[in-house]
């Protein structure tokens, strides 16, 4: 009876990953060419869009939160990567240009700001997350917009005179025969691993997530560690808004729009709770897998897109439902364990 | 504290009716709506309309609704509110907008519709849209002349939802599906948007390696084709699109693109403005409610001459 709920618990403890091979198994059949290594990596290539958004998301909805304005954030740090390679940044009389790895630089140094002023709205001035962040989903869009007055920034191949090309390396260059995007996915995934399994910091952000007050009280620097989990999650959209403008050498300023349901998504797909304190930043990239593998098979299939916004739903609540009865066996088998102990107890007792 | 924010409040009220005040011409004011100012196409035709309603000495009010049923409502609400003199608008949705364009005739406002039809006569003084069936058809017709009339090819559609854009692939099947050799192998919708456009052809490209071109619906998803085209270094794949926007031209130009149809987005917002002068100046009605403008067909040979949506011949 035990051993049988035990099998199940496991089950569901893996099914993200059960669910993605089973994604995987079911397109291999359905589609030629689905299951090849140049496929696996485009679509790895996308899923690092989704997935470096919702390490970030991870990190915040752990500790309680929620950041809605990633997907703003993607599209106002593709612009300014536009501006700064397309116009320069005029600084008195003159114009800087920089070379593109001081551009992708004030990029991810934005995003943090961006971050930095969620975190200080939330911490400093109490506002609720959903709001602060909404409300910066709306700043952030409004300004990607008002950037360069609603238009784009084509052609952002850089100028030889000036010293900034090679823009197109960071989206679509390859490293080892991997595109860029996935290393730069490998790497802030293990960042993020690093950060929650291993550090002080990483129990910090659990404990907030578990139980804010008592965290305080027990010594957590709540507004520190809160401060941190939302630049970590700006840096990661500005990120993003580069590996976008990047890859279509173009930063369109509605770019990233909605990427923030994208990334809840997966993160919830991947069994992070969305009352904090209870998820992992692998399970999030799993999650991001499953959702882009789904929806690449399905384009690869043919299926039409209203029907793909349909399956893309279901999935998403089915998830969450599974991840319920899965907290509930989980109590179940705790309490049948504990039963048990204590039957024991009372037999060696008698 | 309190006093300042007194002082501030009115002193902001003040320079609001100041500006007004300042703002109101004799001649009034004309309403531009459409879908959203951040598209080319869509700026274009704002800019056409903005700009000639001033040179004929209106005041301009330029609005977007998101294509947003809802808030094109109350944007229309706004402007009854305001006694604009006229309404330019591309409107949400050709059966929802019935309701708010009749709304503003009621009110004795003239409503001229642009791009977009709605399905009702007799409401709106006049409705002025492209020809998307013969835009179709020319670059479906240079689409097959480019592919020898014959192999794999993949349909990008922008976006279903949409009228305009169910006309213009009905327009490439009337054309391509006259060639048997010509096998669609996959038809996929890409929302209008470039990273969507990429996002399919990517996985498309994937799923059906030997295509030898890509028709799309309109300009971004074009663009967004010719980047994953590029990406994967497949140069010999043809691309045609729809629309007309500069970015478009760059890439004709550079030879990515291969033609495009360019509606012309300034030309009929322009247009517009001068049914709605005519009918405030008179009440002179133009002798059909429904016109209709030919998209101008561009390849390398012409694609210097288009600017913003405006084709000079100059």
């Amino acid at each position: 009876m035990n051993s049988k709920y035990t099998i199940s618990m496991y089950l569901l403890k893996a099914r993200t990953f059960i669910a993605l091979l089973a994604v995987v198994l079911f397109f291999s059949f359905m589609v030629d060419n689905y299951f090849t290594v140049s496929n696996l990596l485009i679509m790895t290539q996308h899923v690092a869009i989704t997935g470096l958004i919702a390490i970030g998301m991870t990190l915040v909805i752990l500790t309680a939160g929620i950041d809605l304005s990633v997907g703003s954030v993607v599209g106002l740090g593709g612009m300014i990567a536009g501006l700064l390679i397309s116009q320069g940044l005029p600084v008195g009389d003159s114009i800087i240009f920089f070379n593109i790895v001081e551009v992708c630089l004030i990029v991810m140094v934005f995003g943090g700001l961006v971050g930095l002023l969620n975190g200080i709205i939330i911490t400093k001035f109490m506002v609720a997350p959903f709001i602060c962040t909404l409300g910066m989903l709306y700043v952030g869009r409004g300004s990607a917009l008002l950037v360069n007055n609603g238009s784009t920034f084509p052609n952002l191949t850089g100028f030889e005179e000036l010293g900034n090309t090679g823009f197109a390396f960071l989206g679509s260059g390859t490293v080892m025969g991997v595109y860029l995007p996935i290393w730069i996915m490998v790497i802030v995934t293990i960042i993020a691993v690093y950060i929650t399994t291993k550090t002080p910091l990483g129990r910090y952000i659990y404990a907030i997530g578990c139980n804010e007050n008592g965290a305080r009280l027990a010594g957590v620097p709540v507004i520190k560690t809160k401060l941190f989990v939302y630049i970590f999650s700006g840096v990661c959209s500005a990120i993003v808004g580069l590996i976008l403008a990047s890859q279509l050498l173009t930063s369109h300023p509605m770019t990233g729009n909605m990427f923030e349901m994208d990334a809840i998504g997966a993160t919830a797909l991947g069994g992070t709770s969305l009352a904090g304190g209870r998820g992992k930043v692998l399970g999030s990239i799993i999650g991001a897998f499953v959702i882009v593998f789904l929806a690449d098979g399905m384009v690869m299939m043919g299926v039409s897109n209203f029907w793909q916004m349909v399956i893309k739903g279901i999935v998403i609540i089915a998830a969450v439902i599974i991840d319920q009865m899965q907290e509930n066996l989980q109590h179940k088998v705790v309490l049948m364990s504990r039963t048990a102990e204590a039957n024991a107890a009372a037999a060696a007792a008698k | 504290m309190k006093k300042f924010t007194l002082l501030a409040l009115s002193a902001a009220v003040a320079a609001s009716l100041s500006f007004t005040a300042q703002a109101a011409s004799e001649k009034g004011t004309i309403a531009i709506m459409v879908n959203a100012l951040d598209n080319p196409y869509y700026a274009a035709e704002a800019a056409g309309a903005d700009r000639q309603a001033k040179a004929l000495g209106y005041d301009t009010l330029v609005l977007s609704h998101s294509e947003d049923v809802k808030k094109q409502n109350e944007l229309f609400d706004n402007a009854i509110g305001q006694k604009v003199k006229g309404i330019i608008v591309d409107c949400a949705d050709s059966t929802a907008s019935v309701a708010a364009v009749q709304k503003a005739t009621d009110a004795g406002i003239p409503v001229a519709l642009i791009n977009r039809e709605i399905v009702k006569d007799g409401i709106a003084l006049v409705q002025l849209t492209h020809n998307n069936f013969q835009a179709g058809s020319d670059v479906a017709n240079r689409f097959v002349e480019l592919m020898e009339e014959e192999g794999p090819y993949v349909e990008l559609t922008c976006n279903l939802a949409d009228n305009n854009c169910v006309t213009r692939s009905k327009a490439f099947h009337q054309v391509i599906d006259q060639f048997p050799d010509m096998k669609m192998v996959a038809r996929q919708d890409a929302k209008g948007a470039l990273l969507d456009g990429k996002n399919a052809m990517d996985s498309i490209l994937q799923a059906h390696p030997d295509l030898k071109g890509v028709i799309c619906g309109n300009g971004p998803v074009a663009l967004g084709a010719v980047a994953s085209l590029k990406s994967a270094g497949r140069d010999d794949v043809v691309v045609v699109g729809i629309d007309g926007s500069n970015d478009e031209m760059d890439s004709i130009k550079a030879g990515d693109l291969k033609a495009t149809a360019m509606l012309q987005a300034q030309e009929l917002a322009v247009q517009g403005v001068n049914y709605l002068d005519a009918y405030l100046k008179d009440g002179s009605k133009p002798e059909k409610e429904r016109i209709m403008f030919r998209g101008i067909f561009i390849d390398q040979t012409n694609a210097d001459k288009v600017n913003d949506f405006l084709y000079s011949d100059k």
